[in-house]
């Protein structure tokens, strides 16, 4: 999980970091950096009111752990349980000059604010004509695997992806996740951080100085020429697995990671089918109207002619995320499932393999 | 050093140009050669040019002999100055030319199926027959350029430095697109790459071909359209042999010896199929196969064309207006009054154009051109009669710019100083139309039903069904006999 050829050199030390330590890094530099960046959400401290526990949590996940003590209660606001009040006031303070961090402790708890951020913040800027930014960060967890049940499991990110006004990031890996996050940060227009919570003990090497990572430029954490696999996310995960096997075999698969699902980088998609010729998408979310079916719908309108084999997708099925842990095993895309529509893809069209 | 050594490569003179065959070096190995300097006569199937050197030095080695051919940016020889040592010589050409050193293997290279290129995996540095590219692969550093990592990985397989590429892709990174322009650009070749796989020749169904059983198993087995196969069968019929000679042309299979044939007594001299030839041969086969030729055919009486000739001619003694020129004139106006015939069809789109750019055929030693006539609609007669003749005789020194034979919307073929009374001409793609004219002759002719006597031209049009209708044809030939019978109409 450390092959970042494409991304841009950077010197100095690095440490062995998770998702988890990452994105707490980025938080705690950026806040460092610039006084105008605050974070809030319900118990992203955590132990508000009680004697000697004023950073109990630091977030369910513990992500935010130990912002509170060094940057104080100003800055790092346990909210009450109230994702309108969150997200809304999140808005408002961006629109006001701070650049806030909210965290919507499960992302499937959207709903409760989605009028603040789709009909409100991701309009701002083009209601106004560009007088007005919106800098605010939602952070939220996405994703099954977690025994959590169907209300707290969803991969919900195609529903902010089609959403004009927002630009939405997914990393998959330490490293990704901390440029990321300072990117998002940074940025002036609102940014959906979505974070994986099966993968927020992955660790990689993390350079401990601040960097950013612009958004929708794709990674490529294995390159190949017989076949493209898309993943985002934990998929990314079975990606490398599918390609690590298939490459014994001497199959090579470009393995992409768009990073970011907007912006996406369709360009880097587009010329690895060029090269390939067969694309796998795999995507943990809903089959309809998901990235799977976006990029799909991309590359048969603009890679037509480049295509030797039927593009395939790797998706959870139609349903909500089952809470029994077998169906949810069940539920879930993995490295088995693409690895046979991989096979698929390469048996398929004129020269097959 | 490598930057003291420049390549003298095969250039690439116009959109068709493939390769060319190299007619005489003007220096020979070991001269000193000046920047400025005519290096070397290449013939292509339309021009014999002149390289000339843009360095100034020594030529240190020619890799293309007089009378080879080789591909468009084939090494063809090294420019280095005398300190350079054999070996940093030898080391350059090695490293420029592993493909195009030997031009059988070019052309190999060359051959629109790369069966091979999608099975094997894509070697660590393509063998590019273009040494062009050396002008790219010379840089710092490039791994700090913004690039896609298809692009490097490409850029790596091309031998190019990155520095040398200008990034239009996201975040002005270099994409695969803008290092494949490069590449072309320098007169390298992609290879390997699908999207440049579906352009290449394509063949269309080919179901409705007649073949026999076996042979159209045996096609389906190869991957050969039978489109692409000569009939020599009974009744009509690709058969068997037909499939296997382009299976064994596309080295597919061995070409099948066969030791019984009878060795005739007549001789046969073989000789290879020119450049030009081979163009010929190729433009008009897929004319015939897919344009739907269909001929209209009119007389025109010339008797006052020729008067008026004869009054320019010697009223100004620069002037020598032929007949042909004449016929020039009146194409052109006809073109302008009549637009849909003034054409051109790529089988997807029309271009129908405003001004009348008028090729007319020239013979020439194994072969035959089409110089152009450009807005000969804007042109008097003694102004389309000196261009003509500019053009012709050029194109028989083969002197043409590419420029002056490619193009144009309308053809005319003239056969009539050889007595030729009328024949069918075949359409110049992507042109909509070709009149095949033959010898202007005395002829009895009924007027008012009274048998007379006047000079008689007959005019065949050949135009192609898909863009054009009879009704078109027939009103294009109706005016163009207007202006040869009454030649002063042109001037309204």
């Amino acid at each position: 999980m450390t092959n970042h050829s494409n991304n841009p050199a950077i010197g100095g030390k690095t440490s062995l970091k998770t998702i988890r330590e990452a994105i707490n890094d980025a938080l705690r530099e950026e806040m460092r950096r610039d006084p105008t960046v605050i974070v809030l959400g319900e118990e992203v401290s955590g132990g508000a009111g009680c004697e000697g526990e004023d950073d109990a949590y630091g977030g369910v996940f513990g992500v935010t752990k130990g912002l509170m003590p060094e940057f104080g209660r100003e800055r790092v606001i346990d909210t009450p349980i109230s994702e309108a009040a969150i997200i809304g006031a999140a808005a408002g303070a961006a629109n006001n000059g701070l650049r806030p961090v909210a965290e919507l402790m499960f992302f499937d708890f959207i709903g409760v604010s989605f009028d603040q951020i789709f009909n409100q913040a991701a309009k701002f800027r083009y209601m106004f004509g560009g007088k007005s930014k919106t800098p605010m960060v939602i952070r939220g967890t996405v994703g099954g695997g977690w025994r959590a049940g169907a209300q707290h499991s969803s991969m919900l990110h195609s529903i902010v992806t089609h959403i004009a006004g927002l630009k939405v990031v997914m990393p998959a890996n330490a490293y990704d996740a901390k440029g990321l996050m300072v990117q998002a940060i940074r940025d002036d227009d609102p940014v959906i951080f979505l974070e994986h919570k099966v993968m927020y003990d992955i660790a990689c090497e993390v350079p401990d100085e601040q960097y950013a990572i612009p958004f929708g430029e794709a990674a490529f954490p294995r390159q190949g020429s017989d076949v493209t696999i898309v993943a985002i996310s934990n998929m990314v995960t079975h990606a490398i697995t599918v390609a690590d096997i298939l490459a014994k075999e001497g199959i090579s698969c470009d393995v992409i990671d768009p990073r970011t699902v907007s912006p996406l980088d369709h360009e880097a998609i587009l010329e690895s089918v060029e090269v390939t010729g067969r694309l796998v998408i795999i995507d943990e979310g809903n089959p309809r109207c998901g990235l799977a079916t976006d990029i799909a719908g991309i590359v048969a309108e603009h890679g037509f002619y480049s295509l030797k084999a039927p593009i395939r997708t790797v998706t959870a099925p139609h349903t909500p995320v089952p809470f029994a842990p077998e169906l949810e095993d069940a539920y879930l895309p993995n490295a088995e499932k693409l690895m046979v529509a991989v096979r698929e893809v390469l048996a398929a069209g004129p020269s097959g393999a | 050093m490598t930057n003291e050594i420049k390549p003298i490569n095969m250039p690439k003179w116009g959109m068709e140009m493939s390769e060319g065959d190299i007619n005489a070096w003007y220096f020979a190995v070991g001269d000193q050669v000046n920047a400025g300097d005519d290096l070397v006569d290449i013939e292509t199937s339309k021009i014999i040019n002149t390289v000339t050197a843009t360095d100034s030095g020594i030529l240190r080695a020619i890799l293309g002999a007089t009378g080879e051919t080789h591909a468009v940016g084939a090494l063809l020889g090294v420019i280095a100055s005398a300190e350079t040592s054999d070996a940093d010589i030898q080391a350059f050409i090695n490293s420029n030319s592993s493909a195009a050193a030997e031009p059988e293997a070019v052309t190999e290279a060359a051959a629109p199926v790369s069966a091979a290129v999608e099975t094997a995996p894509a070697p660590a540095t393509i063998p590019q027959a273009a040494s062009g590219l050396s002008k790219l692969a010379e840089g710092e550093d490039d791994s700090l350029v913004a690039a896609s990592p298809v692009a490097r990985r490409l850029a790596a397989e091309y031998g190019v430095n990155l520095n040398n590429i200008t990034g239009t892709g996201r975040h002005d990174r270099v994409s695969k697109w803008d290092l494949e322009a490069a590449v072309v650009a320098a007169g390298g070749q992609l290879i390997g790459n699908n999207r440049s796989a579906s352009s290449a020749v394509h063949y269309g169904d080919d179901s409705n071909v007649k073949a026999t059983p076996v042979a159209r198993r045996i096609a389906t087995q190869l991957g050969i359209n039978l489109l692409e196969c000569r009939v020599s069968g009974d009744r009509g019929r690709v058969c068997k042999a037909d499939v296997e000679a382009v299976a064994a042309l596309k080295n597919k299979i061995p070409a099948q010896t066969d030791s019984n044939t009878t060795v005739s007594s007549n001789t046969v001299a073989s000789q290879p199929i020119s450049g030009m030839r081979k163009t010929i041969a190729a433009r008009l086969q897929a004319s015939k196969q897919t344009a739907p030729h269909f001929r209209v055919h009119i007389d025109a009486e010339i008797d006052a064309l020729l008067a008026v000739r004869k009054q320019i001619n010697s009223s100004n003694t620069d002037a020598k207006v032929s007949v042909n020129d004449f016929i020039v004139k009146a194409c052109a106006s006809a073109l302008i009054k009549v637009p849909a015939l003034n054409v051109q069809f790529d089988g997807e789109q029309l271009s129908y154009f405003s001004n009348a750019d008028i090729s007319v055929a020239v013979a020439i030693d194994d072969g035959l051109i089409t110089p152009i006539v450009s807005d000969a609609n804007h042109k008097g007669l003694v102004e389309i009669s000196n261009t003509t003749r500019d053009l012709a005789t050029r194109a028989k020194l083969g002197r043409l710019k590419p420029e002056e034979f490619q193009g144009g919307s309308f053809c005319i073929s003239n056969l009539g100083m050889y007595g030729i009374k009328q024949f069918d001409a075949i359409i110049n793609p992507p042109q909509g139309a070709i009149l095949a004219v033959g010898a202007g002759e005395q002829r009895p002719v009924v007027k008012d039903g009274e048998l007379a006597v006047a000079t008689v031209m007959s005019l065949t049009l050949s135009s192609d069904h898909r863009i054009i209708d009879g009704a078109v044809a027939a009103q294009f030939m109706s005016v163009l006999k207007g202006y040869l019978e009454q030649p002063a109409t042109m001037l309204g």
